[in-house]
């Protein structure tokens, strides 16, 4: 499926909208990482298992909202947009959404 | 590029699981719990590893609080001869299980025996336990249960037994822990769950010892009492007396923690038949025999051989005379 | 016995946190659904550009948020999973449950207008200060968008 944030593709026609998909997830890691990035706060740095659980959500988001395209029968999903929240300490959300479409080849 | 008619109608369930939540619940809650289970376990083995090693002067440090209650409850009002009893015959004891090692330490190495502290409470119940801080506490209770000097010095050798064991050490390990882990489960924000445990005194209960504890303390017992008598005479009179009285509310206490009596008789009757001298028993000192007599008569306890001891001494009708 | 008091109230709570918390999601989620059908006709898309049909139409910013609790129950099965990692799927729900809703109030603002779409929908996620703790308390989604209203 072809997730793009731009509205018109290249060799591409939009022949149908379909409307609005959305994706989202809230992750957490386990405690033991949760400490290990407490420590890492000390000495700065990244804080790969935090950006690790980041990018595993945003795939996960990315993934629900190719599941909801693909249920109503899309092909692409155009201008998509990303949305990051921490709602708890040590969890996030993560919002993937654009617009539905089908797409042919010109 | 033309606008859709609609909406489109998207299928529950991908952004969030219809699941019940319960079920998620019941998966989690129980893998945490296994995993305490697990954590308790470690620790209070480690508990058991560690207490050996650790040096008596911290176990005194932390039972400041023990002394300072067990002095502030007024729990020593017992008349002065029956404590100076005690504690001859206590220091006797303590003096004879110098000889026996603990494991490959000398027991005078492993708690000095200096530190040693000797209670007679004043209550009816009988009972007997030591604590941290080798202190050492006996009702009066108790006394109305045992016959003969040398079944008080099983009482005794016993309680000597945990503390050279040091089993109070290990149990406020595992008490810790649990009471730790229960602070993080509940959430409780109180930081001082020790602190508390040791202020309220409610630390004689929380050293409840395992059975395995107590076997190895009656084991350790046996063997003081035969290096000091020279025989086990005696050895059985109290838990004897305890299983005559088959009423349970009175003696619960002290034997909740404990193996079934039974078992524990089956172990002292064992070592006592293969001990095969016989030599007659002692009398209990004359100031404890006062308070046994009065004892066994106010807690009405059907054991024959206990009035026989002091024949008519039951005074002033039951002679409830519980200290002030 | 404090102790027992404390897991009696813990208990209870969670149930509680678990009944209201249920019946309030699964009633959200049938009107949520009920109006959903009702509004179909009032597209929403995320593209920038008003597609050629809708080139006369007038434009008019419109939004809708909405702010949802986080029951007991869900929280504390959100701090066990916490512990172990993975999808918080109590907390899932709920923002499925407030992001659908505030699209829904946004599409209720662009039919009172008299609109017929709503382009360049954004959303926006908050954790509405109020909960001092580290746990989730309540949080606010924001849709917002521009109505296309019929000239």
């Amino acid at each position: 499926m072809l997730i793009s944030n731009i509205e018109v593709i290249p060799n591409k026609r939009v022949v149908e909208h379909l409307g609005l998909v959305q994706g989202s997830t809230v992750r957490a890691k386990h405690a033991g990482k949760d400490i290990m990035a407490g420590f890492k706060n000390i000495f700065g740095g990244e804080l790969g298992s935090y950006t690790e659980l980041l990018q595993e959500s945003r795939d996960e988001a990315v993934q629900r909202m190719q599941e909801q395209a693909q249920a109503i029968g899309a092909n692409a999903v155009i201008n998509v947009r990303f949305s990051t929240s921490a709602i708890a300490a040590g969890a996030s959300e993560i919002l993937a959404y654009g617009t539905a479409v089908v797409v042919q080849d010109t | 590029m033309s606008l859709p008619g609609g909406n489109p109608r998207i299928p529950e369930g991908i952004n969030a699981s219809e699941e019940n939540p319960l079920l998620e619940f019941a998966w989690l809650a129980g893998a945490l719990l296994l995993g305490l289970a697990a954590f308790v376990l470690v620790l209070s083995l480690s508990a058991r590893w560690l207490a050996p090693f650790i040096p008596f002067s911290w176990e005194q440090r932390a039972s400041a609080a023990v002394d300072v209650f067990l002095d502030s409850q007024d729990v020593q009002d017992a008349n002065a001869a029956a404590r100076a009893a005690l504690d001859e015959l206590s220091a006797a004891l303590l003096q004879s299980s110098l000889r026996l090692p603990v494991g490959d330490r000398p027991a005078a190495e492993v708690v000095p025996p200096q530190a040693f502290r000797f209670h007679l409470l004043s209550n009816p119940q009988p009972n007997a336990f030591a604590t941290l801080g080798a202190n050492v506490l006996v009702t009066e209770g108790l006394l109305g249960h045992v016959r003969s000097e040398n079944g008080l010095a099983m009482v005794i050798a016993h309680e000597i037994a945990h503390v050279q064991l040091r089993h109070p050490v290990e149990s406020l390990g595992r008490g810790m822990v649990l009471q730790l882990v229960f602070s993080v489960v509940t959430g409780s924000t109180d930081n001082s769950a020790l602190g508390g445990a040791l202020a309220s005194g409610g630390l004689l209960t929380l050293l409840s010892f395992s059975r395995d504890m107590e076997l190895a303390a009656d084991r350790r017992a046996l063997a003081l009492l035969g290096a000091h008598y020279g025989h086990l005479g005696g050895a059985d009179e109290f838990f004897e007396s305890m299983d005559a009285t088959e009423d349970g509310a009175q003696w619960l206490e002290f034997v909740s923690t404990h193996p079934a009596t039974e078992r524990r008789l089956a172990l002292i009757r064992q070592a006592m038949a293969a001990a095969t001298v016989q030599q007659p028993l002692r009398e209990l000192p004359a100031a404890l025999q006062n308070i046994a007599a009065d004892r066994a008569c106010s807690a009405e306890v059907a054991v024959d051989d206990a009035a026989q001891l002091s024949p008519g001494a039951c005074p002033g009708g039951g002679g409830n005379q519980s200290g002030p | 016995m404090d102790v027992i008091i404390q897991l009696g109230v813990f208990l209870l709570l969670l149930a509680l946190g678990y009944f209201f918390g249920r019946r309030a999601e699964q009633k959200h989620y049938r009107s949520i659904r009920e109006r959903e059908d009702r509004l179909r006709s009032l597209v929403v898309i995320s593209e920038r550009f008003p597609p050629p049909e809708l080139l006369r139409h007038g434009t008019q910013l419109v939004s809708g948020n909405v702010v949802v609790s986080v029951d007991y129950f869900k929280t504390v099965v959100a701090a066990l999973r916490n512990l172990v990692g993975g999808n918080i799927s109590s907390y899932e729900s709920l923002l499925d449950r407030a992001r659908r809703e505030a699209v829904l109030r946004m599409q209720e603002e662009a039919e009172s207008l008299g609109a017929d779409a709503v382009i360049n929908i954004k959303f926006e996620t908050s954790r509405v200060s109020g909960n001092a703790g580290q746990a989730l308390g309540s949080v606010e989604v924001l849709a917002y968008g521009t109505a296309m209203i019929r000239p």
